[in-house]
């Protein structure tokens, strides 16, 4: 007899778990596997949070954040994207992952479903499931991993409560058209369900990039996040914030106030002072993205590995369809033969088997060389 | 310049030994054609040199490096320029800027010795009929150079994994 919950043993492990630790183990190797920025947050933003330590802002802040930073935020989204929130529609929260639970738990009712186009980040799935709702997977590998308005819309049904979406996406680099968005709000206002979409990747486009958060009618029916992490390199700071009508944000905040109080207060002081002075950081960081996905993206479809060039983002998605092996042994195969740590595809649900994700926020010299050893292990099969 | 030079240009300030492969695939555009812009660049005098950029703590005879402060009393009709182009002509002098403030030429010169920086700043620059007073400023340490970090702290702390 256990006595965890039905509700934690019902949710699956993390499928890289064993390949995470075989990766751990292993010496000289080159690591394609991160999944963060391998630039350092920039010093300004760390000599503020540093100063701000010295004087000692070290107590809680209001639940749902610091005025200042919210205030920031609304004027950041409004000048880049054309996204317009006042600061009572936003809530701070400890990096997007806590923001998408307490979404998911605010509107998932037992047996809601929601429709999540994979491949994908691979919390979605086990923070629905944990409401007890149910995902609708939409396979996106057969359009370029861009989902198809019409198939969606097959996938509603009246117990469909909301669509996730998470572009640029992570593990594919691929962002929606503008006139597809529009067909999803659409069909989202017509069958009255929620768009969850979540764009901790929209700074890091390395083109135009308009967010579904610009259409005005689908306001009442969409939440927005994002987040410092990926930006300005701030992963472990844990800052990202959701974006709702004010309701929504006063009911969200029921979950945030009691599960995490508020976003740690040096952090939101440091996005404070990165929304200030860091806007010319992200254009060289994405610039220098930009080269080296175009790099390994060249290289990969040069041996004969299909890479969709990412129109933003860390990652680059790889098809191994046509060789012989699933994408674990893939993985598991190349780290054994050519001390090149890749993700498996599989882990992020479906259309994901059949492809390798590589980060390309690489060292150059490591990521040439990464390509090299791919090649060679792929020359040897 | 075009757009493209410049794209060039960035990758080589991070990365001089970038092959011109390498560059052109970061780019998107063809390696003969990153050749071409390089030689252009060269022949317009826009790329002076590659060179490398050295922790000097690290090798076997480093260089002593000065910063050396010199006031001048400009020539009627060349200015600063004719001075200048005769004190930059010394080997010893590894950069040469005319500044603001309370001085007007900063240089860094190099030499074997600290007794090398000294005789060359006694015997050469102060002698020079224009050179009204000279400051030397020995280097100790070098922090940062062309924006690079000098020290070896830059471990990653990435997790190897992460989906």
């Amino acid at each position: 007899m256990t006595l965890l919950s039905h509700r934690v043993n019902h949710i699956q492990p993390s499928g890289i778990r064993v390949f995470f630790d075989l990766v751990m183990s292993s010496t000289g190797i080159i690591s394609l596997g991160v999944g963060e920025p391998d630039f350092s947050t920039p010093w300004s933003i760390r000599s503020e949070a540093i100063y701000r330590l010295d004087k000692g802002y070290t107590t809680y802040t209001s639940n749902v954040g610091l005025m200042e930073l919210r205030d920031a935020i609304c004027s950041h989204l409004a000048t880049k994207f054309s996204i317009n929130y006042t600061p009572k529609e936003v809530l701070i929260t400890n990096g997007v992952s806590e923001g998408l639970d307490i979404v998911f738990r605010s509107f998932i009712n037992p047996g809601d479903e929601v429709i999540l186009p994979e491949p994908a980040y691979v919390c979605y799935r086990p923070l629905i499931e944990l409401c007890d709702g149910a995902v609708v997977s939409l396979d996106t590998s057969s359009t370029n991993f861009i989902p198809d308005p019409d198939a969606i819309e097959a996938l509603i049904t009246p117990k469909t409560k909301a669509i996730v979406l998470c572009y640029p996406n992570n593990p594919t680099g691929q962002s929606i058209p503008f006139d597809v968005l529009q067909r999803v709000a659409k069909l989202a206002l017509r069958h009255g369900c929620l768009i969850i979409t979540d764009e901790i990747y929209a700074d890091l486009a390395f083109g135009d990039f308009t967010s579904i958060a610009t259409i005005p009618d689908l306001k009442s029916q969409l939440i927005y996040l994002n987040g410092f992490s990926k930006a300005y390199s701030m992963t472990g700071w844990r800052i990202g914030y959701v974006c709702a009508p004010s309701e929504y944000i006063e009911s969200m905040n029921k979950i945030h106030q009691y599960s995490a109080l508020c976003a740690p207060t040096i952090s939101q002081y440091a996005a404070i002072e990165a929304c200030k002075s860091s806007k010319d950081d992200i254009p060289k960081m994405v610039k220098s993205y930009e080269e080296r996905a175009r790099y390994f993206s060249t290289f990969m479809n040069g041996i004969g590995l299909e890479t969709i060039m990412p129109s933003g983002g860390l990652y680059c998605f790889t098809s191994i369809n046509h060789l012989p092996f699933d994408s674990l042994t893939f993985a598991e195969q190349l780290l054994n033969n050519a001390k090149v740590a890749v993700v498996p595809g599989n882990v992020f649900g479906c259309g994901g088997e059949g492809y390798f994700r590589s980060c390309i926020a690489t060292d150059f010299n490591d990521l040439k060389k990464a390509a090299l050893g791919i090649q060679q292990f792929v020359d040897s099969l | 310049m075009t757009q493209s030079d410049q794209n060039i240009i960035d990758l080589l300030q991070k990365n001089a030994r970038f092959s011109n492969e390498d560059i052109a695939a970061q780019l998107g555009i063809e390696a003969i054609e990153v050749d071409t812009r390089i030689q252009s660049m060269l022949d317009a005098g826009i790329i002076r040199q590659f060179t490398t950029i050295i922790n000097e703590t690290k090798v076997d005879s480093p260089t002593t490096k000065a910063l050396v402060e010199l006031s001048i009393r400009p020539e009627r009709n060349t200015g600063y320029d004719a001075i200048a182009h005769r004190i930059c002509s010394y080997p010893e002098v590894e950069s040469h800027h005319l500044v603001s403030g309370t001085y007007d030429f900063l240089l860094v010169v190099c030499g074997k010795t600290h007794k090398d920086i000294a005789h060359f700043v006694f015997d050469k620059l102060a002698t020079i009929e224009n050179v009204t007073s000279t400051t030397t400023h020995f280097i100790f340490k070098s922090y940062k150079e062309h924006g690079v970090l000098m020290d070896d702290h830059n471990e990653s702390t990435r997790l190897a994994i992460m989906p």
